[in-house]
């Protein structure tokens, strides 16, 4: 199992909504929805590659006094529905989206990448090129919200969801990971298994 | 990090009813005024989310802009601007249809988001739950192939809407609830298009017993006069007098739009330099196979 396909969701039920408005919020340790008991790291001998990212999306349209749109909350007068959620992926300290003027931004808006897909919100975004989780760095994904009145006061579950899919290379096939990156070949399953194969027929 | 998928989503989401921008985003509910034929940056438009300066690449950077989404509804399109030059073009190379529309990718188009829901008529917000609500837009085109912003140039992306959203700042005058002249009135013009519901941002008032600056609902609209909620927050409204004269603008839907970009920066930013010399399209894979490449040469 050196190579393992992974995923990670996260489900903000439970959490109050106004904590999380504006703020970044890990969903690793960030004290909201389910959690894990440390920060995510890689180990000497592992290599991550995050592959795709969501979070509950949100859409855009004019006030009405309808209260529900396409399962995500609109209240009365809003020019918004569901949180208005951004997806952010930070590598040690460094977050990996940018505005363009170079300052950090929110991250990846779940209108763009949402979770869950539906017919209505099929995903603007892919991931690619890939997040690369070097051998001992810690990464986190944090999600900021924007629209309270998108949330019932204590989060309900399915309101705030995030999904993180990636792939753990450990042990012998996270240093082939290292060499491919090295060389300038995007690490993911296929290449890592060609690398392998072309060490044995070099033998 | 030398190659980096970006993302900017601009939306007229701003935090409070008298701001019409916000540095960066901030929680609010309001849809700012965005005007009909005419474009604004969406970087620094001065509407919604804008950010400090204009976009550009310095001297190790490179970027391609890969997808360009927007809300379908309004007649919302978008225009990338590289320096001066706007990429896309009317047949006969203009930037503007004969009625005043501008050229760019619509809504329609490319929906943002991918899957939203279909207006009643091409130009329309939709209003209602029951108004297109098992629709879907799907996305007819695709950015390919992609756009470049080379090392040292500024490159803007522009909202256009072929419709009004919203009402930009108006004065009225004799606003009253109890009957009042209409034809001397400016409230009961239809040209206002408010009606019942709408919510206006009065921003000042004058005369007897006027009622302060706030958001205020039309609570009726008869063929001859409005008349207003009290205010939404706790202040009372003062009852308007025929005399009084309000300044006001009613904010509209929400609209946003969304890019996809991937940074090239350092050596890859020169590398991608590279590719465009030898007429290889610039990407991730293309980027790899040429350091691949010099690699298997020996190292240049």
């Amino acid at each position: 199992m050196a190579m393992r396909s992974q995923v990670y969701e996260w489900d903000c039920a439970g959490a109050t909504a106004t904590a999380l408005i504006g703020t970044k919020t890990s969903i690793f340790i960030g004290g909201a929805g389910n959690n894990i008991t440390k920060p995510a790291e890689t180990s000497a001998t592992q290599f991550i590659v995050i592959e795709d990212v969501g979070v509950t999306p949100s859409e855009y349209l004019s006030n009405s006094n309808i209260t529900a749109y396409r399962g995500l909350i609109l209240a009365s007068g809003n020019e918004v529905a569901g949180p208005r959620a951004y997806l952010q992926v930070t590598i040690n300290t460094t977050d990996y989206f940018l505005d363009p003027d170079g300052i950090g931004s929110d991250g990846v808006p779940g209108t763009a990448a949402p979770y869950p897909k539906s017919t209505f919100f099929q995903g603007n975004f892919n991931l690619y090129p890939d997040v690369y989780v070097l051998p001992g760095q810690t990464f986190d994904i944090g999600v900021t919200c924007y629209n309270v009145s998108g949330l019932s006061g204590t989060v309900a579950k399915g309101e705030l969801q995030a999904f993180v899919k990636y792939t753990l290379y450990d042990g012998p096939d996270a240093l082939i990971a290292n060499k491919l990156l090295e060389m300038g070949v995007s690490v993911n399953p296929g290449n890592v298994d060609w690398y392998k194969r072309s060490l044995l027929s070099g033998q | 990090m030398a190659m980096r998928s970006q993302v900017y989503e601009w939306s007229n989401i701003v935090d409070t009813a008298s701001n019409t921008s916000n540095t960066r985003r901030k929680s609010g509910r309001f849809g700012a005024f965005v005007g009909a034929n005419k474009q604004y940056s969406v970087f620094t438009g001065g509407v919604g989310n804008n950010i400090t300066k204009p976009a550009n690449t310095n001297a190790t950077q490179f970027i391609v802009i890969e997808d360009l989404a927007v809300s379908p509804h309004l007649g919302a399109s978008l225009q990338v601007t590289i320096n001066t030059t706007d990429y896309f073009q009317t047949p006969d190379t203009q930037i503007t249809y004969t009625n005043g529309s501008f050229a760019g990718i619509s809504g329609l188009a490319s929906p943002y988001p991918r899957g939203a829901r279909m207006p009643a008529a091409e130009t329309a917000a939709p209003t209602s739950i029951t108004d297109g609500v098992n629709t879907s837009v799907n996305n007819s085109f695709a950015l390919y192939p992609s756009i470049y912003v080379l090392p040292g140039q500024t490159f803007d992306v522009k909202i256009a809407l072929d419709t009004a959203n919203g009402t930009e700042s108006a004065i009225t005058t004799g606003v009253d609830s109890t009957g009042a002249d209409a034809t001397s009135n400016e409230h009961a013009l239809t040209s206002h298009g408010l009606v019942a519901g709408d919510e206006i941002y009065i921003s000042s008032w004058t005369g007897t017993s006027a009622g302060s600056t706030g958001t205020y609902n039309i609570a009726t609209k008869t063929s001859g006069e409005f008349t207003l909620s009290v205010e939404q927050d706790t202040d009372a409204l003062g009852i308007a007098n025929a005399d009084n004269r309000i300044k006001f603008h009613r904010n509209g839907a929400g609209v946003a739009c969304f890019i996809k970009y991937t940074l090239y920066d350092g050596p890859d930013a020169l590398i991608a330099n590279k590719l465009l010399e030898m007429g290889v399209t610039v990407n991730p894979n293309n980027v790899d196979w040429y350091k691949r490449s010099l690699l298997e040469n020996g190292g240049v």
